[in-house]
Formats: C-alpha cells, sequence, structure tokens
C-alpha cells in the first residue's frame, strides 16, 4: 500500500504479453498523486481468460524533461524508491 | 507509411475476427447482429460531446459543482443526468487548467477515451505519432494544434493506462460574465476537453 505524496519507482515488465505499465516508464522514479482504489489487474485477466484478482491502482505523476506525465500504475508494478 | 499499412493491416485483421465472434455468438443463440448494432447506435446517441460541454459549462458557473466534478466526477456528471452506466466500471476524473498548469491527455498503450462525454475519439487521437509525442514533446505538439503554452507554465499530460478516463476542464475565457449556461457550453470545443485547444 502507499499513500498520496509516497516515493516509488517502477519496475520492468514482469512477463511477455499484456501489461498497463508503458515501456517509457519502466525503471522510473515518481511520485504517488491519486489512490484510484481496487480493480481487477489488467495482466493477469488479459493472460487468463478475464479471471485476475484485484490490485491497488495509483496515479503516479513523474518528471520528463520539463514537464509531468501522470500514468495510472498497479501496486504490482510498483517498489519504494530508496 | 509503414505504420500506415499496419494500421490497415491489423484494423483488417481485427474485423475479422469480430465478424468470426459475432457469427459464434449468433450459432449459440446469445445475440444478433441486429441487437448489437442496436445497442451500439443507443450508447453512441447519448455519447456525445454536448455532454462534455454542459459539464463544463456548469463547473464555470458553480463553484461547488466543479470541486464535486474535481473531487469524484463520476457522482458530478451523473447530478446532470449524463448517463455513465454503459460505462462501469471505469472511473471518471476531470482535470483542472489553471493560470499556473495545462493539461491534456493521452492513451499510449492503446486509445482510452471518454466515450460517454466526448462521443467516439478523433482519428489523430489513436495515431502512433500523437500517441508517442504527447507525453515526450507536449510542447511541440500543442503548438502543431496552434496552442502556445508559456514556458513558465507546467504542461501535465495523462496517460490513461488503466481503469481511469480523463477529461480537461478548460479556463473559462476572459469576459464571459454575462453569458448564460448554455451560450459558455457554446464556446467549449471537443479539442479543448482533451487539452490540444484552450477552450
Amino acid at each position: 500500500m502507499f499513500e498520496i505524496g509516497a516515493r516509488v519507482r517502477t519496475r520492468e515488465k514482469r512477463r511477455d504479453g499484456h501489461t498497463r505499465l508503458p515501456k517509457y516508464l519502466e525503471r522510473r522514479s515518481g511520485c504517488v498523486v491519486r489512490v484510484l482504489g481496487c480493480f481487477r489487474f489488467a495482466d493477469d485477466a488479459a493472460a487468463g481468460g478475464g479471471k485476475a484478482p484485484e490490485q491497488m491502482l495509483y496515479t503516479v505523476e513523474f518528471e520528463q524533461g520539463g514537464h509531468r506525465v501522470c500514468a495510472d500504475l498497479f501496486e504490482s508494478y510498483l517498489e519504494v524508491d530508496t | 507509411m509503414s505504420a500506415h499499412v499496419h494500421d490497415h493491416e491489423s484494423s483488417a485483421r481485427i474485423s475479422q475476427r469480430v465478424k468470426a465472434l459475432i457469427a459464434k455468438l449468433e450459432t449459440q443463440g446469445l445475440t444478433s447482429e441486429r441487437d448489437l448494432d442496436a445497442s451500439v447506435e443507443s450508447f453512441l446517441s447519448k455519447a456525445r460531446p454536448e455532454n462534455g460541454y454542459r459539464v463544463v459549462a456548469r463547473a464555470w458557473t458553480d463553484p461547488q459543482f466543479k470541486q464535486r466534478l474535481l473531487d469524484d466526477a463520476n457522482a458530478a456528471v451523473e447530478e446532470l443526468g449524463i448517463d455513465l452506466s454503459h460505462w462501469a466500471p471505469v472511473r471518471l476524473r476531470v482535470v483542472e487548467n489553471t493560470s499556473e498548469i495545462h493539461n491534456m491527455i493521452v492513451c499510449t498503450l492503446c486509445s482510452c477515451y471518454p466515450i460517454a462525454l466526448l462521443g467516439p475519439s478523433p482519428s489523430w487521437y489513436k495515431s502512433e505519432a500523437y500517441r508517442a509525442r504527447a507525453v515526450s514533446e507536449p510542447r511541440a505538439v500543442l503548438r502543431e494544434f496552434v496552442v502556445d503554452i508559456p514556458q513558465d507554465k507546467r504542461i501535465v499530460v495523462w496517460d490513461s493506462t488503466a481503469e481511469a478516463r480523463y477529461m480537461v476542464l478548460p479556463q473559462r475565457p476572459p469576459d464571459t460574465q454575462g453569458m448564460t449556461e448554455s451560450e459558455l457550453a457554446s464556446l467549449v470545443t471537443r479539442n479543448g476537453l482533451i487539452g490540444t485547444a484552450l477552450v
């Protein structure tokens, strides 16, 4: 669980197949700006015929060279940024 | 050019697969092409950009509504009788342009878009060029839309990667104090709600 303001770092894509973690946001540091709640984990849902456990979903903000990008990322894409 | 050819090939492949799926559903007696058409038509007849224009005009004239819209857009939009039920469980979020921040919407992974509020998306929104460049060089993209954002104004790009759909709340234009809500709604454009126009 992350709270608003938490510094997080994105992981690399876990495996081949569907993901909602865009390539350009892999291994990037950002900040949680909104907690969206629990949603079916899209990567597993795509791989498992629609069945998948839920995960927390967060809006994470990244500095991107002179502007900012916000993306909605599942808990398992994120780790604490140390 | 090669991306364009690729788009055609993949859309031909998708439409073949959709036809096969519909045929299978019909054989099983689960639906018919006519029922499907009726369902799509009924959704699209309500999914119009005028919905978005009304939401913006209300937010410009009612500060409490605006606050509710920014806090919980699904609930605020339903107050105006706009039906998002076809759309569940998607979460709607409205992001506000201010004198310090300009917001812009994209879906880099595919083409997620708040159809219920804005109608079907324009073709440029789905193009590979917009999807790639909106996150890497938004200022240059905006200049091509003849929108010049000053360097001291921050640009925030919202990449609709998962369960939320985004709409921009543009700044109310100056010298519009005497205007009614419906006059204000007529000033708003679809691109203004995506962030590729100022209003």
